[in-house]
């Protein structure tokens, strides 16, 4: 006996099913049917995992493709593809529904089911008979002999009717009736789980839901002798005959490259030859190096064999569009640092300065598209984004989609209330879930905090939570992957509306995208480039040869810049900027690229995971032997003396050392990419650890080595991202060096990126000697920019700094204002500004050219007297220069109104610091810490500065005070809390030992400003304090703002 | 004379009397009790903190999680604030015994206007002696503080709680310093002067009043004459609930509950009097006994039919008292009423044809006194698919007096079984086919308990599965089928996943 599963919905059909595509095509195989069709809801999001799932699994089930929809409140229908004319047919279907409504619902219309040819239609009666009267006449009229009646057993109370009321239809319309299992889960055991999910759509307890849950568990996939009870053999044989007219395959969808890169009398192989060597000749002049040359063929030749010009081509000539328009961008990702790739320009990184290899990145064995990320300047990333809808149309490009899966918290969250937990109750207990706690299970967590396990709703919450754990709650847009194709891409994949207004979203993600061969763009946004196309520019309006990155570059290593950054002087220099990074870098001392590339790379939890940083270290120290376990190590370790960095270093060890096949291996890579989403790594840790200690390297290696592989989860970094990353630290280095006015200025308006708040990055200019003015109405502009003072150049803040302003109001205020600045309050307030705007610059401290200290500054602003109907009224009639009523009247429009002199006291030091913060977040004036060793409390105490640190000894008891700036606790640290202090004179870096953490709570969780007595630990010019006494000094501080960033 | 008056503040008053487990300590061993902190349930934010968590640098304002970082164990509860007003309305009867000007300043506070009481107590001191100790029979922290207006007593209360100044420039000299973020303003009021250095009130009252109403408008030279007397106070002035509350101390000890009645009906009696006199009727009373050497003991009734008349009571009364047993001889009798209706609010059914000399409502006012308020119930129908969840069971008393009339009408419109609930979510398949087929198969006869089929029938076709309810525990599938059993009764029968059989109920 043969049956076919005709309507089936997985867990993309958002909360209204349970089972996975994966579970269910694993299921019915299992069973035996002979196929399945998956019929998510107005949505095809499943289908490419099915389809993979049948294909590595090598499945016994034919897979066919259709969508479940509901159109008016009686007529549900299911939609099959029979071929691929139908397929395209859907997917038009499904974007046109999807595009009618608001993200995340459909509506579907008369007119898409009109104009529905190919498509196999099943009917789901709804046991209204005027309803199916009508519509069944309907249908029948507009499908004919595509139209069949699917009828389902659900066993519940009208299920007997329901049969009788199908039997009828069935025969008044002359329908050929086939039998469907209505399927939402892949075995009856889902039934909670499905309950869960219905409550939590329906925003109920599933106490309340009622009537909406299941009655009972038959809308599993059930047993085919099941089956053969609740059906009669013609209904099953009807399915099956519907199911032989499905001959449509996923494989058969064949992705055709835009074609209007390449012009019309070449191929598109030849097209990109030319451009390599019009780029080579660019790159290298005229003489390219015999190894380059014969570099650039080979990798032409793999690009020619496996039939991948267009996918260069296309990011060519994005980079093109974006050189033109002046855009800085950076190519990364396995295919990006080729030879190619540097000649076309996609890429700044020189070849000769790593060590390539292009099957690294492209390889025969692995039958997938290359993959190269461009990272843009992260304020006009949005001109390429609309520079590609412009030229393929919103037709033909569209972004992918990223699937929002159920979190821990989300779970415990929504689980939670949909079993009837209080929503205070579990808010509690999400605060004290503690990711700090590896060896103990969250319910056990929660078991400390009044959880009882034993009880049957914990049980149920416990094995809820731990269902629905990955489960899909919506699908949100990926943040750059594109998809680009030469036809309608509504014919290949549906579309649907992102919540960003004019965006739209395919429904596979990129790993689907990946599966089916798809070619999808990353086209991502970098604030650093910003900062480095800014800093360029502000250089370049000084010299006459511009200055560009790729120039930079090409200077070749510059010892002054490798100096500083040995010295961990990078405050704002890409990527090796922050706490850990810095106290890298004395250690590994990088005085070359590629040094730099291993430096990006090391301080990173894969290798630090996997203990990798001190073996490293103390090989190039010269400390340890460099040694290698077997020269097929040595073949993938050589660069890196012997000690895997990269991940691709370590998916290459599990090949050659634990004896992955190829495929295995990408399964590997696949898995470390959402290995946090799912868990799928685990399963590969006996393989590797087995496989390893069989070819003879010890266990502890192995678990060093799988330690390091889940240290790459979600953080996975290659070398070819290590090596785009070194080219942007460098030049970033590099310009803090030689121009670090123009670098600061830079950066700062470019904020918000990097480690560093505007306050910490002027505070590390003015310790570099660099000259700040402050905010000012008669000479900011919107930006920061450079200005020639008394003093030499200075940075003049600019107007962006001041909470509440907008560019788009002060932009035309900035016009009117007069050569030599406003006149007077009045004159300013003329200008358009609204009162909330006139009180930020107030608070900014910029009007003290016009109207004194701030609170006097306030104090005028707020009199409206200026702003009566009559003043009003003659500033808009004569535009300058004060009407003849006032003047008549003694009032000039120039001079202020007269009103008495503002009786209010100037602010005090610590008022003024608290504005600046609040206003500005950074302040010119005194360092709070500054201010405070006035206190008599303190003055009394002698406390070391950070200044003063470096010529402590190791092992001094030191005590120091400042602000707190950053309480980190990487999960790499083993309980150790990272806190950094801020005084007048630079950062101190603490470690707070989780003892003393616990024994100093209040102090250490809520404390603004501490006192520390500790221990200074100095290895090189790297030193801590390790802090054993924390004292709060918050009663010292007047209120006022310092932004912390906590872990909390 | 002066005026004066006094502001009590309670800054903790749901922690503080919150009954439950919060309260089960006495404040002094609060130390060492256990740290709790009331939540804002919106805001996620702590709004009371008890002592022990105060100890632990927990405060108003931070953060859930913020305060469970600094304690692991800390238990949290809601905060509620029609708990608290109602806590409010019960202080706020207290002091009204002490003083008859009286006004609520919610959610925690009260304000007492003392001037006109202070002759009758004999001085300031003496009265607040009487204010604490009239306090302290709570486990209650409060603070007062005290000023010539009413908002300067509010301010000197929390800024320097126990400080009460009697005259006008007194009051000026203790708000100098007072902060300007306790005056009751706008938030953004409060800022703009901050944010002119203003930080005390000192400051703020030198300033030329019309400087500062030209910049702030008449919001803040309104409050600023009130709070020095220039204006009178805004406030709402409390009235006690009128309550009717009779005590009879006796002169003889009574130790059966038929000599109750006596007395009894004389205090209903009175009730009568108040009742006609208000032209009212009322649904509950409350009788308190006082005992010799025992606590007292404590009675309610309740009658579903509003009423007025002695005669009536005394009927329900007696068929309450006669399931009594006294423990000790009674020494006095309290009579109180509540829950007050109009005697229009409350006429008779016109079309009810009086069937006996008890309406409806009477009726179920007797059984309820004769069998005990939870046993008189009537049935409902619950959304669910397990037939014993279904149909259930709630007690009469339970339900609004709007759900018992009329009744008749009522009995015959109740919910068809899957009908109204299931159209709620459309969106599932299963539903939709039900919404057409609402009452397939319920027998209007359904055992308390299934009883195992013992007997021959015929099954008629047309199976519903039933498994649902999984989180009460309920995990079997039954199988429900019509059956005709050989006397030609139609039964409702099931057989569970061992294939035993049951009969759950019977078609009329």
């Amino acid at each position: 006996m043969h049956y076919a599963e005709l309507f089936c919905q997985s867990h993309f059909s958002f909360l209204s099913a349970a089972a996975s595509p994966e579970q269910l095509v694993c299921c019915a195989a299992e069973l035996g049917y002979q196929a399945l069709a998956l019929t998510d809801e107005c949505s095809v999001a499943g289908v490419v995992r099915a389809h993979r799932q049948i294909k590595q699994q090598q499945l016994k089930l034919k897979l066919i493709i259709g969508a479940y929809f509901r159109f008016a409140a009686d007529l549900q229908l299911v939609l099959l593809c029979p071929d691929r004319r139908a397929y395209a047919e859907l997917c038009r279907i499904i974007s046109n529904s999807r595009r009618r409504a608001v993200k995340g619902q459909y509506q579907l219309d008369e007119w898409d089911l009109k104009s529905c040819r190919d498509c196999l239609v099943l009917w789901l009666p709804s046991a209204i008979p005027a309803s199916d009267q009508h519509w069944g006449s309907w249908l029948k009229r507009q499908f004919g002999p595509r139209l069949y009646l699917a009828q389902h057993r659900l066993l519940d109370a009208g299920d007997y009717a329901y049969q009788q009321h199908c039997q009828q239809l069935s025969l008044s319309f002359d329908l050929p009736a086939c039998a469907v299992g209505a399927v939402l889960m892949h075995e009856a055991a889902q039934q909670p789980l499905l309950d869960v999910m219905t409550a939590i759509r329906l925003g109920q307890s599933v106490a309340d839901a009622g009537l909406a849950l299941s009655a009972n568990r038959e809308r599993s996939l059930r047993p085919i002798s099941k089956l053969k009870q609740l059906f009669n053999a013609d209904l099953i044989e009807q399915s099956c005959r519907v199911a032989a007219l499905c001959q449509f395959n996923l494989d058969s969808l064949r992705y055709e490259y835009p074609a209007e890169l390449v012009p019309p009398d070449q191929t598109a192989m030849q097209y990109l030859r030319q451009l390599v060597a019009e780029g080579s000749a660019f790159r290298f002049g005229d003489s390219v190096p015999p190894g380059i040359s014969a570099q650039i063929e080979h990798e032409l030749q793999l690009i020619a064999e496996l039939d991948y010009p267009y996918y260069f081509l296309t990011i060519a000539d994005i980079a093109r569009f974006a050189r033109e328009q002046q855009i800085l961008y950076q190519g990364r990702g396995s295919a990006a640092n080729s030879v190619v790739c540097y000649c076309l320009q996609i890429t700044a990184v020189d070849p000769r300065k790593i060590s390539v290899l292009f099957e690294r990145f492209i390889s025969r064995e692995r039958d997938e598209p290359p993959d190269i990320d461009v990272d843009f300047e992260h304020e006009r990333r949005e001109e390429v984004i609309q520079y590609i809808y412009q030229k393929y149309g919103r037709q033909r490009a569209a972004l992918a989609a990223t699937v929002i899966c159920y979190r821990l918290r989300s779970a415990v969250r929504d689980v939670g209330k949909a079993l009837g937990f209080a929503i205070t109750q579990l808010e509690y207990w999400l605060k004290q879930l503690n990711r700090r706690h590896p060896d103990l299970s969250w319910w056990q967590q929660l078991a400390q905090h009044g959880l009882d396990i034993h009880s049957r709703s914990a049980q149920q919450l416990i094995s809820l939570v731990e269902q629905i754990r990955g489960k899909p709650r919506h699908l949100s847009q990926h943040v750059g992957g594109f998809v680009i194709s030469a036809g309608p891409l509504h014919e290949l994949v549906p579309v649907e509306n992102a919540s960003m207004a004019e965006r739209t979203v395919i429904q596979w993600d990129k790993d689907d995208l990946e599966t089916l061969g798809l070619m999808k763009v990353d086209i991502l946004a970098l604030g650093m480039l910003t900062a480095l196309r800014i800093a360029l520019t502000l250089i370049n309006a000084e010299r006459e040869v511009p200055l560009t990155l790729a120039g930079i570059s090409q200077t070749g290593d510059d010892p002054a810049v490798y100096r500083q950054i040995q010295q961990a002087d990078t405050v704002g220099v890409f990527q090796i900027e922050s706490r850990a990074q810095m106290s890298m870098l004395p250690r590994l001392k990088p005085a070359c690229f590629y040094d730099l590339v291993i430096e990006i790379a090391i301080v990173r939890p894969g290798p630090i995971q996997g203990d990798m940083v001190h073996p490293f270290l103390r090989r190039r120290d010269g400390l340890e032997p460099v040694s290698y376990p077997s020269p097929a190590v040595e073949a993938v370790l050589s660069r890196t003396m012997g000690v895997p960095i990269f991940q691709e270093q370590v998916i290459k060890l599990a090949m050659v050392a634990a004896g992955f096949s190829g495929g295995e291996a990408d399964q590997l890579r696949r898995a470390m990419a959402s290995w946090k989403k799912n868990g799928e790594l685990l399963q590969f840790e006996a393989k590797l650890i087995h496989g390893m200690q069989q070819r003879g390297y010890a266990e502890t290696y192995a678990k060093q080595i799988f330690a390091q592989i889940c240290g790459f989860g979600e953080y996975g970094f290659p070398e070819s991202h290590s090596a785009s990353f070194a080219l942007l630290a460098y030049a970033s280095a590099w310009l803090k060096c030689y121009y670090p006015l123009e670098f600061l200025t830079a950066l700062l308006n470019s904020l918000p990126m990097g480690f560093y708040s505007a306050s910490q990055l002027v505070q590390d200019g003015k310790r570099h000697g660099l000259q700040v003015l402050p905010v000012c109405i008669q000479h900011s502009d919107w930006d920061h920019k450079i200005e020639q003072s008394p003093t030499g150049p200075a940075l003049r803040l600019g107007l962006r700094q001041v909470k509440g302003l907008q560019q788009d109001v002060v932009g035309p205020v900035l016009q009117q204002r007069p050569a030599d600045g406003f006149i007077s309050l009045s004159q300013l307030k003329q200008s358009g500004l609204r009162q909330d705007q006139l009180a930020a610059l107030a608070s900014s401290d910029a009007l003290q050219a016009l109207s004194g200290h701030r609170f006097a500054s306030r104090w005028q602003l707020l009199d409206r007297l200026d702003e009566l109907p009559l003043f009003r009224q003659s500033a808009q009639t004569t535009p300058t220069g004060g009407p003849a009523v006032l003047q008549q009247l003694g009032l000039d429009l120039h001079t202020e109104p007269a009103t008495t002199p503002c009786p209010l006291a100037a602010p005090d030091a610590w008022q003024q610091l608290g504005e600046d913060y609040q206003s500005l977040g950074l302040s010119l004036t005194q360092h709070p810490v500054a201010l405070l060793r006035q206190h008599q409390v303190i003055a009394r105490q002698s406390l070391q500065r950070a200044c003063d640190l470096a010529s402590c000894r190791s092992g001094q008891v030191l005590r120091v005070m400042g602000l707190v700036t950053v309480r980190q606790s990487p999960g790499t640290a083993g309980g150790v809390t990272f806190v950094t202090l801020e005084d007048e004179t630079g950062q101190i870096n603490l470690i707070v030992w989780q003892a003393t953490a616990l024994a100093q709570q209040q102090t250490f969780i809520s404390s603004r400003l501490w006192l520390v007595h500790g221990v200074l630990q100095r290895e090189g010019l790297v030193s801590h304090l390790v802090v054993g006494k924390m004292e709060s000094l918050d009663q010292l501080l007047p209120s006022f703002h310092s932004p912390s960033r906590d872990f909390h | 004379m002066n005026t004066l008056w006094l502001y009590l503040y309670f800054p903790q008053l749901q922690l503080d009397l919150q009954p439950g487990p919060a309260q089960q300590e006495p404040p002094a061993a609060d130390a060492k009790a256990q740290p709790l902190v009331l939540l804002h349930s919106q805001e996620l934010r702590v709004h009371q903190a008890n002592t022990a968590a105060r100890q632990l640098g927990i405060r108003p304002g931070q953060t859930l999680a913020h305060a469970c970082a600094l304690c692991a164990t800390l238990q949290v509860l809601p905060w509620q604030p029609e708990l608290e007003q109602q806590l409010l309305d019960m202080l706020a009867l207290d002091c009204y015994q002490l003083c008859a000007d009286l006004a609520l300043a919610p959610p925690n506070a009260l304000w007492l206007r003392l001037d006109p009481m202070l002759q009758l107590y004999g001085g300031l001191p003496l009265f607040l002696a009487q204010l604490t100790g009239s306090l302290h029979k709570y486990p209650l922290q409060f603070h007062y503080g005290g000023a010539v207006t009413a908002e300067a007593a509010r301010l000197l209360c929390l800024h320097q709680p126990g400080h009460i100044a009697q005259s006008l420039s007194a009051q000026q000299l203790a708000l100098q310093q007072c902060p300007v973020t306790l005056l009751d303003l706008a938030p953004a009021l409060l800022q703009q002067l901050q944010r002119l250095g203003m930080q005390q009130l000192g400051p703020l009252l030198s300033l030329p009043p019309a400087e500062l109403s030209r910049r702030f408008g008449a919001e803040l030279s309104r409050y600023l004459q009130q709070l020095q007397g220039r204006l009178p106070p805004l406030l709402r002035y409390y009235q006690p609930p009128e309550q009717f509350s009779v005590t009879l101390e006796l002169l003889y000890q009574l130790e059966h509950h038929p000599q109750l009645l006596a007395p009894l009906r004389h205090l209903l009696q009175r009730l009568q009097h108040y009742l006609q006199r208000r032209d009212l009727l009322c649904y509950q009373l409350q009788l308190e006994l006082t005992l010799r050497d025992t606590p007292a003991l404590c009675l309610k009734l309740h009658s579903p039919q509003a009423e007025a008349r002695a005669e009536r009571w005394l009927e329900l009364w007696q068929l309450k008292l006669e399931a009594l047993k006294l423990p000790a001889p009674v020494l006095g009798l309290r009579l109180s009423a509540s829950q007050y209706c109009s005697r229009d609010q409350s006429s008779a059914d016109l079309y009810a044809g009086k069937q006996g000399q008890y309406s409806p409502l009477q009726l179920i006012g007797l059984l309820q006194a004769k069998l005990g308020a939870e046993q008189v119930r009537r049935p409902i129908q619950l959304p669910a698919f397990l037939p014993e969840v279904a149909g259930s069971s709630i007690a009469v008393q339970r339900l609004g007096n709007a759900d018992l009339l009329p009744s008749g009408l009522q009995v015959q419109q109740s919910a068809p079984a899957y009908g109204s609930e299931a159209r709620a979510d459309n969106s599932t398949l299963s539903s939709s086919v039900q919404s057409q087929q609402p009452t397939a198969h319920r027998p209007a006869f359904l055992f308390a308990t299934p009883e195992p089929l013992q007997q021959q029938v015929r099954l008629l076709p047309g199976l519903e599965r039933i498994q649902s309810q999984w989180w009460q525990g309920h995990n079997e599938a039954r199988d429900y089928l019509t059956a005709q059993s050989a006397d030609g009764r139609w039964l409702w029968v099931y057989r569970t996943d061992q294939q035993h059989w049951f009969v759950h109920g019977v078609f009329a």
